[in-house]
């Protein structure tokens, strides 16, 4: 038997479905062998179309925002002003002025530096470093300042309470408005809520962007404090959320009735419990308490009551501010990176998750090596915090996975 | 149908089509993704780890070919054969990414194996989605094309750029690596010969 004639042979049975009669007895054994190896692809490739055809309208609404982004980029951009030469340059009609104001700016600037000096969270660039680190899940809210295209994305300028904190919006992002539908662009003035992964250029990768209908004024933006040591009956406005990748710590920025902004070090199962609580912590009001460990520089936070159900979901109630959507059961069953939740009412949601989800498993007993190792996530309750994909799957931003649900809790 | 172009002879409308495509006229680009985007799909669905993976990297071969139709030469070259070589590079760049980074962990908890309530099917796509990872890049490639977008050995041959006998031979060896692989996880269908 030569290799050719085995070839022959194979594509002549795969293509009939039948071994050719000439086969030897020795090439039947091993032709049948090699056809039921194309029959388990078979059967998986009429699978695999279905697939296919459910992921389209996702990948169809991606390319079609791509597209639109290429043919923005492509219009012709405004003339350059044209370029003075050095002789007009010095001899501009305004250049005095220009060079006058240059002058004030750099005293300005070592004014500025020199009563700084000390108080280095002033500035809303520092600000913006101190809270937003690389990673971590955030959510934030502010009022768009700019808006500009860049390829298929987006950079959105944000005017939040604590600083002026850069969007990128990709054809990924799921930009939702009051009601969780679908919203096709952002505009310059408008307010929005932001749930995102924090860049290494301090940038956030946004995730899901809830739009909301009220025109508001943009944040008044100062001086940020840490709060080292505990203050009683410090209550606050959560204006930050930020969670570490792997879940082991949390901060917030809260507003205090005075106006004093604090970034407070929170305990993960503080997170949790504010994620699993409303899945817009965003504007939630708090009331700071001393830690486990007194002196840490870790805080408790607890909200205004949010009564839970059996299911360790909230019974929330309805709120006219943008919020992201939210989902909060059981976990059904899981296929793959999709996870089947059941709510309070019975209704079967069906959460993908993504390279990109954030897990918070404290309560659940879990960890994530025994997840990995097999351990099921099957009758857990769970918190889920994202938007919607275009083809109406809830995509998670990040997951709280708490204990075994138990109907008499 | 054909059309007669006085200056170029016969086109026909996959030709014609690609023309558009060059000239990124969108409507084309809207008919070339609904004729296609399936099969990218599924060419590069097992070599991936997940249905999340593939629907991106597919949509990414769709950017791609958009940005760069400029460069493409569809005299002779089927729009699919230029989509699959992008699908290819794109699986390919991926793969080493995440081999230089490591897979993220939070999605390996939830795309690993599935919980065993679950379909048989869906175990079957876990064992065929190892199964194939473990072939070489032609063994996958051929065995994609062959039975999970259904091309024949002369369409294969031609979206591989190889004859028609080399198809032929890496297709008998991907098979038999593919069956021992199977039979290697105990799969049911798959028993060794």
């Amino acid at each position: 038997m030569t290799a050719d004639r085995f070839d022959d042979l194979l594509a002549r049975a795969l293509a009939a479905g039948a071994i050719p009669p000439e086969a030897t007895e020795d090439e039947r054994a091993r032709l049948a062998s090699l056809l039921q190896a194309g029959a388990v692809l078979e059967q998986t490739g009429a699978r695999t179309h279905l697939e296919a055809s459910a992921a389209m309208p996702a990948a169809r609404a991606r390319f079609e925002r791509f597209l639109a982004g290429e043919q923005q980029r492509a219009l012709p951009a405004a003339p350059p002003r044209p370029r003075r030469g050095f002789l007009g340059r010095i001899l501009h009609p305004n250049r005095g002025l220009l060079l006058a104001g240059g002058a004030v700016a750099v005293g300005l600037i070592a004014i500025v530096g020199v009563f700084a000096g000390e108080s280095l969270v002033t500035g809303t660039d520092t600000a913006s470093a101190q809270v937003l680190m690389p990673n971590d899940y955030v959510q934030v809210q502010g009022v768009v300042k700019s808006i500009t295209p860049q390829g298929s994305t987006t950079l959105v300028e944000l005017q939040s309470e604590f600083a002026d904190v850069k969007l990128v919006v990709s054809p990924d992002t799921s930009v939702v408005n009051g009601s969780g539908g679908q919203v096709s662009d952002i505009k310059a003035g408008e307010m929005l809520l932001v749930g995102g992964l924090v860049n290494p250029d301090q940038t956030v990768a946004a995730q899901t962007v809830a739009v909301s209908a009220q025109k508001q004024a943009a944040p008044q933006q100062s001086r940020l404090q840490a709060l080292k040591k505990f203050m009683p009956n410090l209550q606050g406005r959560v204006i930050l959320l930020a969670v570490s990748k792997d879940g082991s710590t949390a901060r917030v920025l809260i507003q205090a009735p005075n106006g004093t902004r604090y970034i407070v070090n929170v305990y993960p199962r503080t997170a949790e419990r504010l994620l699993t609580a409303s899945s817009t912590v965003i504007g939630a009001n708090v009331l700071v308490s001393e830690g486990e460990v007194p002196n840490d520089g870790i805080f408790a936070l607890s909200e205004s009551a949010t009564p839970a159900a059996a299911s360790g979901c909230p019974v929330t109630a309805a709120t006219s501010r943008p919020a992201f959507v939210g989902v909060c059961g059981v976990i059904a069953a899981r296929m793959g990176n999709v996870i089947f939740v059941i709510d309070a009412n019975r209704i079967t949601h069906r959460v993908v998750i993504t390279a990109q989800t954030r897990f918070l498993l404290g309560e659940s007993g879990l960890t994530r090596a025994s997840v990995r190792e097999g351990k099921s996530v099957v009758g857990h309750t769970i918190a889920v915090t994202g938007g919607y994909g275009a083809d109406g799957r809830v995509i998670a931003n990040v997951v709280v996975v708490g204990k075994l649900f138990s109907p008499a809790r | 149908m054909q059309v007669d172009d006085p200056a170029k002879g016969r086109l026909s409308d996959a030709e014609l089509l690609a023309q558009r495509a060059v000239r990124r006229d969108p409507d084309a680009w809207g008919e070339i993704f609904e004729q296609h985007y399936r099969a990218v799909f599924a060419f590069v669905r097992y070599r991936l780890r997940g249905a999340a993976e593939a629907e991106d990297i597919a949509s990414q071969v769709f950017e791609v070919a958009y940005s760069h139709s400029h460069r493409f030469d569809y005299r002779g070259v089927p729009i699919e054969a230029w989509l699959i070589g992008i699908a290819r590079n794109l699986c390919r760049d991926h793969i080493k990414k995440l081999g230089r980074r490591g897979y993220e962990e939070e999605l390996d908890e939830f795309s690993g194996p599935t919980e065993p309530d679950q379909a048989a099917a869906i175990d079957l796509r876990q064992d065929l989605g190892a199964a194939m990872r473990a072939l070489t890049e032609d063994q996958q490639e051929v065995l994609s094309l062959r039975f999970l977008l259904d091309r024949s050995v002369e369409e294969t041959a031609r979206l591989m750029n190889r004859s028609e006998d080399a198809v032929k031979n890496l297709q008998r060896r991907a098979l038999a690596a593919m069956q021992r692989s199977l039979a290697s996880q105990n799969y049911p269908g798959a028993s060794p010969p």
